[in-house]
C-alpha cells in the first residue's frame, strides 16, 4: 500500500500519510517525500488515514516541519485519530505542529501561519 | 503457570522482520485472552519502541544476537520484558537526553521517552540489558478466573 501522496495545490502542498509507518518504512518514505516536494511552501498534513505510528513516523513529520521552518513555510495537521493524538502529545509535538480536525480548518489556518 | 495469569514468550533474531512478527504473535494474543483495557496500538507501540531499541542500542544491530521477550498479564497489570545480548546501556541517562531532545527535529532518540508516558513503571535491570515496563489494567485480579468461569 503507499503510504505517502503529494499533492501541489496553488499555494500549499497537502501530504496525506496512510495505514501503519513504522520502522524499517522510514527511509523509502523520506525518498519518496523530497522527491515529490521540490520548492518551499506551507505544509497541509492530512493525517485522517493514518491509523498506526512510531517513532520513526514521528521523524518523518518533524523532518518535514524542520524542512518548512527552515524556508519560512508554515505547516499544520489535520484529521489525527485518538492514537496518533495521543502519541503526538507524549511527544510535545502540538507545541510546535498546530492540529486542528478537519481539512477546512486546516485551509484556514495555514493561510494564517503559511 | 498460573489461572489467573497468561504469559507469552519468544526469542528472535536482531532483524526488523522478526520483530513484526513477535508483535504480531503478541497482539493476536492480547485478542485471545480479551484484554481490552489495554488498546492495541499502545502494545504495538510499546513493544516496537522496546524491541527497536534492543536491536539498535542493545544488539547493534547484530544478527548473530538474540533478543528474549516476555510479555505477561497477571495481578491487573501488564508486565513487558526485553533483553538483549548486548553491553548494556545507562537507561535513566538516555530517557533525560530523550526529553531534552524531544522536539528538535532529530531523527532518532525519543521511543523509550513515549513508552514512559505510557506506562506506570519502567525498570533498567541486569546491567541495563534488560529493559521492563508494568502497565497498570483496568480491571480486577479475577479478570481470566472470571472468564474461565462464565
Amino acid at each position: 500500500m503507499n503510504q505517502i501522496d503529494v499533492v501541489k495545490e496553488q499555494m500549499y502542498y497537502v501530504v496525506r500519510l496512510k495505514g501503519r509507518i513504522k520502522s524499517y518504512d522510514f527511509m523509502p518514505l523520506k525518498e519518496e517525500l523530497y522527491q515529490d516536494i521540490k520548492e518551499v511552501q506551507p505544509v497541509i498534513l492530512n493525517l485522517t488515514e493514518l491509523k498506526f505510528i512510531d517513532t520513526s513516523g514521528l521523524t518523518l513529520i518533524l523532518s518535514l516541519l524542520r524542512w518548512c521552518n527552515e524556508g519560512n513555510a508554515g505547516m499544520v495537521s489535520y484529521g489525527a485519530n485518538e492514537f496518533i493524538k495521543r502519541i503526538f502529545g507524549y511527544a510535545k509535538i502540538p507545541s510546535i505542529l498546530p492540529m486542528v480536525d478537519t481539512c477546512e480548518e486546516a485551509i484556514i489556518l495555514i493561510q494564517k501561519v503559511g | 503457570m498460573m489461572k489467573n495469569e497468561k504469559v507469552y514468550q519468544g526469542i528472535i533474531p536482531s532483524t526488523s522482520h522478526d520483530v513484526e512478527d513477535i508483535i504480531q504473535s503478541v497482539v493476536e494474543k492480547f485478542k485471545r485472552w480479551n484484554v481490552e483495557e489495554v488498546p492495541l496500538s499502545e502494545v504495538e507501540f510499546i513493544l516496537t519502541e522496546l524491541l527497536m531499541n534492543a536491536i539498535e542500542h542493545g544488539n547493534c544491530f547484530d544478527e548473530a544476537k538474540y533478543i528474549y521477550v516476555y510479555t505477561a498479564v497477571k495481578d491487573g497489570q501488564w508486565i513487558c520484558r526485553v533483553t538483549d545480548q548486548g553491553d548494556g546501556f545507562d537507561g535513566q541517562a538516555t530517557l533525560k537526553h530523550e526529553e531534552n531532545e524531544l522536539t528538535k527535529y532529530q531523527s532518532r532518540g525519543r521511543g523509550l521517552y513515549l513508552v514512559a508516558q505510557m506506562v506506570q513503571e519502567m525498570r533498567f535491570k541486569n546491567e541495563g540489558k534488560t529493559l521492563e515496563v508494568i502497565k497498570h489494567l483496568d480491571f480486577d485480579k479475577n479478570h481470566f478466573n472470571k472468564q474461565a468461569n462464565g
